[in-house]
């Protein structure tokens, strides 16, 4: 979150929030309604028993990918040190310095 | 660096409305028996989650827009008002179509509530020192997320399911309070941007398409029905269609170069996958029939030893 804003004008700090918490939302809803389905198809079919849990074992693997995801952006990301202050390059400088401060 | 009173009574009221809005996100997983004990209708079930992502997320990337238009202290205080609101609701919910419903308006709250903190906590520090206190934020919307479902399942248990969405209305009232005072002389009117409604309308309709598949598909239709794959389309007409209006936009509501550099790109890959993980984990160990007082001692270990295991 910090690196995002971080890279962003201030001008766009609005935006940019809404970007990323659009973002964060997608993955947690995507992972609940995921979550939701399983829940559902096992409430209904084996009724609130132990079946659920083996259910609710194989969708394990999804958050396990999706751990790797995060691994691997983070691993890729481009070293830029965080600005001590509010003021900050512009959009056009931002873009220029981020392939730029990879090299390092 | 030291903090005014007013910025201790805004990040006060920040981390609250954050951890009140992440908790509301997973602390219905335990008390669900309770729930449709009270109100039958399991096919409904796993709406009681989804109604409330979808209507956070249908919300969130307007929401940034609407701050730089209305100020961000009118927008946080009508985002607190309506999360709150929509917990009222929720709590004297009749039937589980109401619950449903209120937990979506719900949902529209806690999304907004969550931009707001982003954008308040970026006026209040630059970026070096926003890490610090942004840590605290992060550590009680973590901290919310893990015990919500501990904290439902001991509600339901031991007085009402009710409960868990009644209790956030004092406390939203009190958050509003601090809001009124740390924000008074920090908001920003700046330039006013018109609003880009076609981007607000396009990016909803996608969102809430994508979400539908998932919660639809395989289970109340097959992955190839009519309804499915009409969704699928749906989703991507009204995706490159956002993208053309966006391009001619005068000012955007997902200005294409927030996308612009490897830094934004992988922030963005990194926060959808950090939320894969967190509210999978978050809402699958606790349906392992725990019981509840144990479910938050043995969030991590026996559960991530059992999914390494296999």
């Amino acid at each position: 979150m910090i690196s995002y804003q971080n890279d962003l004008a201030r001008k766009q700090l609005g935006a940019g929030a809404g970007l990323f918490s659009l973002f964060r939302q997608v993955g947690a809803s995507v992972s609940t309604a995921l979550a939701g389905a399983i829940v559902g198809t096992g409430v209904t079919e084996a009724g609130l028993g132990e079946a659920v849990g083996g259910i609710v074992q194989q969708a394990f693997l999804l958050p396990a990918l999706a751990g790797a995801a995060v691994l691997l952006a983070a691993i890729f990301m481009p070293k830029t040190p965080l600005r001590t202050t509010h003021h900050e390059p512009t959009d056009e400088s931002a873009a220029v310095l981020a392939p730029s401060m990879a090299q390092h | 660096m030291v903090l005014s009173r007013e910025d201790i009574a805004s990040l006060a009221a920040v981390s609250m409305v954050a951890m009140l809005s992440a908790s509301d996100q997973t602390v219905v997983s335990t008390a669900l028996p309770h729930i449709l004990a009270t109100l039958p209708g399991a096919t409904l079930l796993g709406w009681v989650f989804t109604a409330y992502f979808v209507g956070a997320t249908a919300t969130v990337a307007v929401v940034g827009k609407l701050a730089d238009l209305f100020g961000r202290r009118t927008v946080f205080l009508v985002s607190v008002g309506v999360f709150s609101i929509a917990s009222l609701l929720c709590g004297v919910a009749a039937s589980l179509p109401q619950l449903v419903a209120f937990r979506g308006l719900q949902g529209v709250g806690a999304g907004a509530i969550q931009t707001c903190s982003l954008i308040v906590m970026s006026d209040m520090f630059p970026p070096r020192e926003r890490a610090r206190w942004q840590v605290i934020n992060s550590i009680g919307f973590a901290t919310a997320s893990a015990v919500g479902p501990s904290g439902g399942g001991f509600l339901a248990d031991n007085f009402s399911w009710r409960w868990i969405f009644l209790l956030n209305v004092p406390l939203c009232i009190a958050t509003v309070a601090a809001l009124v005072y740390g924000l008074s002389r920090r908001s920003r009117s700046g330039a006013r941007p018109a609003i880009d409604w076609p981007g607000v309308v396009l990016s909803t309709v996608m969102v809430v398409a994508v979400l539908l598949v998932c919660t639809w598909g395989g289970r109340e239709f097959a992955w190839t029905s009519v309804q499915i794959l009409g969704l699928i389309a749906l989703a991507a007409v009204s995706g490159w269609l956002l993208v053309r209006a966006e391009r001619v936009a005068a000012d955007p509501v997902i200005p294409a170069n927030l996308l612009a550099s490897a830094t934004r790109a992988l922030s963005l890959v990194a926060s959808f996958a950090n939320s894969m993980v967190w509210f999978g984990l978050i809402l699958l160990v606790p349906l392992r029939r725990l019981p509840h007082h144990q479910c938050g001692h043995r969030l991590w270990r026996p559960d991530v030893h059992d999914l390494l295991s296999k």
